[in-house]
């Protein structure tokens, strides 16, 4: 199954752990927010483990 | 008058909390926002051996060495662009300038001529203090736990020797007797001890039969080993005890220092809660403060360590274990039944 679609829901408390694993996908200013027109194929481990190690587990995805 | 107040190996803080050493600190805009929000010092992003070795070009096999991950790395390998020593040294003599409150540099190295060269060039940048990371992930038969201790009390001597600056030295509780090692550590100039470390610790996918990754957060109530190791040691070593490791609140901030800690590091805290939870412990601590009239950290600070108890003098021996066997009809009496359970049903 490959990622088709990613969002951070509401609690993000920016503090950069999913943009230190996949900077591809992942953008931290105020809070993390999901770069566009990237494939998400390619960067699936990363993302997956983005999500995993979101320490308020805010990152969403669909495979 | 600042009732916060605390000393750290010499080092003059505003309050107790510490940011331990995570990449949540590493850019001057966070570190700033830190200082904000009210942090008594932090303690800058580790340097570690692997940087160093990357830069020496030495990376290939070698990297495989180091693979005892230590909960601070996000990676194994890290990103090769932004990873060199140099520009370590850079960002943290950048940090220290950006700051007013005490900066602490974090060396995580392995080999000896790493730790006693690096400190060097750490001490030079400014910062205000040192933290030596000493653990061994347990993978040689043959080594004896003396040859290990030996080593790291030599690294601490190299080091105490040639530089000025405070150090701290950061430990697992994973040592024979931990005690009888600080207590050497502590004869060899350590001005500090941060107790405890945390590493990640393997898990496996039971479908896919493979190993995974697993979150590398402490969790509420993680300090509890903090705390008795503060008790233990508070007034039996010269050094500052500073604790580490699940310290989540005002309330456990307030249970380590009167175990005996001077100070703690926070971290996990700060990323489950984001930085303003540096103003909410301090709040909780002043609140707790003023609730029993203290006027000042040493007021309390200690009062429940082995040393000065008066009530329970087993009470930081003890396994709780036993206490609860021996006194189980009244700890697990309910109405109508003499005992449902114990913790050996």
């Amino acid at each position: 199954m490959v990622i088709s679609k990613i969002w951070i829901e509401d609690g993000c408390t920016a503090c950069g752990l999913c943009e230190e694993i996949c900077p591809e996908v992942f953008k931290v200013e105020d809070v993390a927010t999901v770069i566009q027109g990237v494939n998400y194929g390619e960067y699936e481990e990363k993302i997956k483990e983005a999500a995993t190690s979101c320490p308020v587990e805010v990152i969403r995805y669909i495979e | 008058m600042n009732k916060l107040k605390t000393t750290y190996m010499g080092i003059e803080m505003n309050n107790p909390i510490i940011i331990g050493a995570s990449n949540l600190v590493t850019n001057t805009d966070t570190l700033k926002k830190a200082e904000e929000f009210g942090a008594g010092a932090i303690v800058y992003k580790s340097l570690f051996e692997e940087q160093i070795q990357l830069e020496s070009f030495q990376l290939d096999e070698k990297m495989t060495e180091f693979n005892d991950l230590y909960a601070e790395m996000v990676q194994i390998h890290p990103n090769i662009e932004h990873a060199g020593p140099d520009e370590h040294l850079l960002n943290i003599r950048k940090a220290k300038e950006s700051l007013t409150i005490p900066l602490i540099a974090s060396l995580n190295a392995v080999n000896d001529d790493t730790w006693l060269k690096y400190a060097r060039l750490i001490s030079q940048t400014g910062v205000d203090g040192i933290e030596l990371n000493f653990y061994q992930i347990p993978l040689d038969f043959d080594k004896s736990a003396k040859e290990i201790e030996d080593r790291q009390i030599n690294i601490l001597k190299e080091i105490r020797q040639n530089i000025s600056i405070p150090v701290s030295v950061k430990l697992s509780p994973d040592y024979s007797n931990i005690l009888n090692f600080i207590k050497k550590l502590d004869e060899t100039g350590a001005d500090a001890f941060v107790l405890f470390n945390s590493f990640f610790q393997p898990d496996i996918d039971i479908i896919n039969e493979k190993h995974i990754r697993t979150s590398h957060f402490s969790n509420i109530g993680d300090y509890k080993k903090s705390l008795r190791h503060a008790g233990l040691l508070f007034e039996n070593i010269k050094a500052d005890i500073c604790s580490s490791l699940g310290i989540f609140s005002g309330e456990d901030v307030v249970k380590l220092i009167l175990s005996g800690a001077s100070c703690v590091q926070v971290v996990s805290t700060i990323y489950k809660n984001g930085l303003p939870q540096i103003y909410n412990i301090k709040r909780e601590l002043e609140e707790w403060m003023d609730i029993k009239n203290y006027k000042s950290i040493d007021d309390f600070r200690g009062k429940l360590s082995r040393n000065r108890l008066s009530g329970d003098p087993f009470v930081y021996k003890r396994a709780q274990y036993v206490d609860l066997l021996l006194n189980s009809d009244a700890v697990f009496k309910v109405e109508g039944t003499s005992r449902i359970s114990s913790p050996e049903d």
